[in-house]
């Protein structure tokens, strides 16, 4: 059989174009032609059985690149005192399989649909085109019903893999998601691929290079149009544009030493960033998640610490634990005349690189009951506060999004709206990682989404990974990142003060 | 007028709104709108069952519907929820006026159409004041007798006798300018209650109507039964669904009694009941 009739080849060959945009860097065009391999396996599948199953081999390709970042993951067993290695090893690809599977699914359901179409009409065309982004945001509620566990909160949030997400890269395209968000990116995505499919199918020789050479002119056109100094030219704020100071950290523990060491190192560490950056007048000094350097809503306030006299706003996070025995992630600002509580993080599923709900059963199975009481423990949060205060700091009204939030499609938006921010502040933690490239490259296009979409700056600083800042386009001001050594900067971030 | 008719077309529409009155007399407004989105799923699936069984709804129009339903639940994220509520009740209003042409009159044309006309430019305007703060109620009431008065000419040139839809349609137009009003004396504020309320007398027409319908064929009394099971069965179903979605068990039943949810159903019922040819005919004279 030819290998363009062959619906499962091509529907790996077009997860596998997928895979290539997404996870080699600047490889972001090739998800210009990615779908047109599927659409090919669309027409040549002869059953809704064999549609669905070709689409779900192209998912499994998409979503298994998409999250390939679980391998980076720390077993979860050995941090909740399962030490066998292997054991650890196992439950990680266990949850990869589940997670990419469950997930790879709706590309089988798209094509199911697809292959009910007339891809010869218009209105066929933008039918695939627009279920196209839908039955990517089916795969979040696909990926929730699997990761649920009871009394751990899990909104919509991954986006993980999705197509429109190499476009972030190219700083053009990336400004569509101002209109419209990463739905947008994708229908136009899928467009293109239909209309390179539809002028590839188009039997007249000459008419079809004419197509094709049309397509491909907008879309080079695109690309390389300067979108940021055209929407910087209508802005009609960009007069009363300020700066703020932020001082961020890549703070790095070293390799050895055991945990208490580890944390003691960081700890110090951490006190000398916020003593400089202080020095030298930051307006926000932000911590990682989860330092908790100093003590929240106590007397042990900045100046204290610092023991001077300071109008910095030191933003830190960590657990909180209320008198009810709830437990909750919050982002608090403090300031030499005292600490109020920001926001709590909505994400608190543990992200995939591990399933609550399966792993309490293999621990019950296992009768490892201590185990298991530490891991309900330590992960049973609550809702928290989705929109609480808002810092502010000199020019500033800083919003927080914590860690991997940045996935949640338009959160930026949301607390923008809810809050009245100007810059969204980051703080970050891949202290349960071990350095990996594809998770620091999807965290920066996501925080680079938040930005586009809600059109504020942000800032952000990370715990074993980079630090940085961009301005509300997406365009890196500064990033900080020597793997294994604790870097700081401080930085300055255009914001329209607002009242 | 003939008992048949009698029955059929006026008591049917009598009855419809008195239920509705009494509906959203007893019911605290949120109450009524949430019924309202309840046991319109159940009109919007019966539609589309009775559709695929009549062989309307295939692969093809499935898979267009999807695509439709996608775009439409994209634009609740992107369109302000006020200007998308008024873009379903306009929806809603050609939905209705189409409907209700077929089933008092069996075919559409230029008269239809002004009959028509007024009772959807005044709905119109109070769903602009409900949801958009507009006034614009006297400049609707004057295009609404410009509608009248072409119409009258049209009939007298072409001796034309007023029919059962002319009734109807002025019946909703007269009914619909005093229950708005009576609504802004007595709940103000919420006097877009009553379009509510019109949707839900919509969906007891259609169901009184297909039952009638059935009814016309004596040989199918096992078709009838069946109607009865499948129009308690699905709505004591959705009931059951709404309960949970109320205790928010589900939250992905969001997607079936949310107001941006129920928005997009209620203009994709529209979308899939549109034929082309009655839109064509709207502007002929027949």
């Amino acid at each position: 059989m030819m290998f363009t009739k062959n619906p499962y080849l091509l529907a790996l060959l077009g997860g596998a174009l997928f895979a290539l945009a997404y996870r080699v860097p600047g490889a972001w065009f090739v998800s210009f032609v990615a779908l047109i391999p599927l659409l090919m396996a669309s027409r040549e599948v002869r059953s809704a059985r064999e549609a669905f199953f070709a689409g779900t081999l192209a998912g499994i390709a998409i979503m298994g690149t998409g999250c390939s970042w679980f391998f980076a993951a720390y077993p979860l067993p050995t941090v909740f005192g399962v030490t066998n290695s292997l054991f650890g090893l196992t439950f990680i690809i266990f949850s990869w399989t589940l997670v990419t599977l469950s997930t790879a699914v709706c590309v089988g359901f798209w094509m199911m649909l697809v292959r009910l179409l007339r891809l010869e009409y218009v209105l066929d065309g933008l039918a695939v085109a627009v279920l196209w982004p839908a039955f990517e945001y089916l795969r979040m509620f696909t990926f929730n019903a699997l990761t649920f566990a009871q009394g751990i909160h899990n909104p919509l949030f991954f986006t993980a893999g999705f197509s429109a997400v190499p476009l972030i890269d190219n700083e053009s395209w990336r400004q569509v998601v101002a209109y419209g968000g990463l739905p947008m990116l994708a229908f136009l995505l899928a467009l293109a691929n239909v209309l390179i499919y539809g002028a590839l199918r188009t039997k007249q020789q000459r008419l079809s290079s004419f197509q094709l050479a049309g397509i491909c002119a907008v879309l080079i056109i695109v690309s390389v149009l300067p979108t940021v100094a055209l929407r910087q030219m209508m802005d009609p704020n960009r007069s009363k544009e300020a700066p703020v100071t932020v001082a961020l950290l890549s703070s790095w523990a070293p390799d050895t030493g055991g945990r208490t060491l580890q944390d003691d190192a960081l700890t110090i560490t951490n006190g000398q960033f916020v003593r400089h950056a202080v020095t030298e007048h930051a307006d926000i000094v932000l911590m990682p998640e989860d330092s908790h350097l100093l003590t929240p809503f106590s007397l042990d306030t900045l100046g204290s610490f610092t023991g001077t006299t300071t109008n910095s706003v030191f933003i830190d996070s960590g657990l909180i634990k209320t008198s009810g025995g709830l437990r909750f992630v919050r982002a608090y600002a403090d300031t030499i005349t005292g600490d109020y509580g920001l926001r709590d993080k909505l994400v608190l599923t543990p992200q995939g690189e591990y399933l609550p709900f399966f792993f309490k059963l293999l621990l019950q199975t296992l009768g490892a009951t201590k185990e298991e009481e530490r891991f309900t423990t330590n992960r049973n949060y609550g809702n928290g506060i989705g929109h609480g205060s808002i810092a502010t700091a000199g020019n500033a009204r800083a919003s927080v999004l914590f860690c991997l939030e940045v996935m949640m499609p338009r959160l930026g938006v949301s607390v923008k709206k809810e809050q009245g921010a100007n810059i969204l502040l980051v703080p970050a933690s891949h202290g349960w990682f071990q350095p990996s490239v594809s998770l620091e490259h999807d965290i920066i296009r996501f925080s680079q989404l938040q930005a586009v979409e809600s059109g504020l700056p942000l800032a952000s600083s990370v715990i074993h990974g980079p630090a940085f800042a961009m301005d509300k386009y997406g365009r890196l001001i500064t990033s900080i990142n020597t793997p294994g050594v604790t870097t700081e900067t401080l930085v300055t971030v255009p914001v329209i003060p607002t009242k | 007028m003939s008992r048949t008719m009698f029955v059929e077309v006026i008591l049917v529409r009598v009855i419809s709104v008195i239920i509705t009155i009494a509906v959203a007399l007893i019911l605290p407004f949120k109450l009524m709108a949430f019924t309202v989105i309840v046991l319109g799923q159940g009109h919007f699936l019966l539609a589309y069952w009775y559709q695929a069984e009549a062989g309307k709804l295939d692969g093809r129009k499935i898979a267009l519907l999807s695509g439709g339903f996608s775009f439409l639940l994209w634009l609740v994220l992107l369109v302000p929820v006020s200007y998308y509520n008024f873009i379903t009740g306009a929806g809603f209003l050609l939905h209705f006026a189409l409907d209700e042409g077929r089933l008092l009159n069996k075919k559409h044309s230029v008269y239809t159409a002004l009959e028509a006309l007024p009772f959807m430019l005044i709905y119109g305007a109070m769903i602009a004041e409900g949801y958009l703060s507009l006034h614009i109620l006297p400049y609707m009431a004057g295009l609404s007798v410009l509608a009248i008065i072409c119409y009258v000419v049209l009939c007298v040139r072409n001796k034309r006798a007023p029919t059962t839809t002319s009734y109807a349609f002025f019946s909703w137009a007269v009914l619909s300018i005093i229950l708005y009003f009576l609504a802004q004396k007595f709940v103000p504020g919420y006097a877009i209650m009553w379009f509510w309320g019109l949707i839900l007398v919509h969906y007891l027409i259609w169901y009184a109507v297909y039952w009638f319908k059935l009814s016309e064929r004596t040989e199918q009394k096992p078709q009838r039964t069946e109607y009865i099971w499948r129009v308690v069965a699905l709505n004591l179903a959705l009931v059951f669904l709404a309960v949970l979605y109320l205790l928010n068990v589900i939250p992905l039943l969001d997607l079936l009694f949310g107001v941006g949810a129920f928005n997009v159903w209620t203009l994709m019922h529209g979308f899939s009941s549109i034929r082309p040819k009655e839109l064509r005919d709207l502007f002929r004279i027949q």
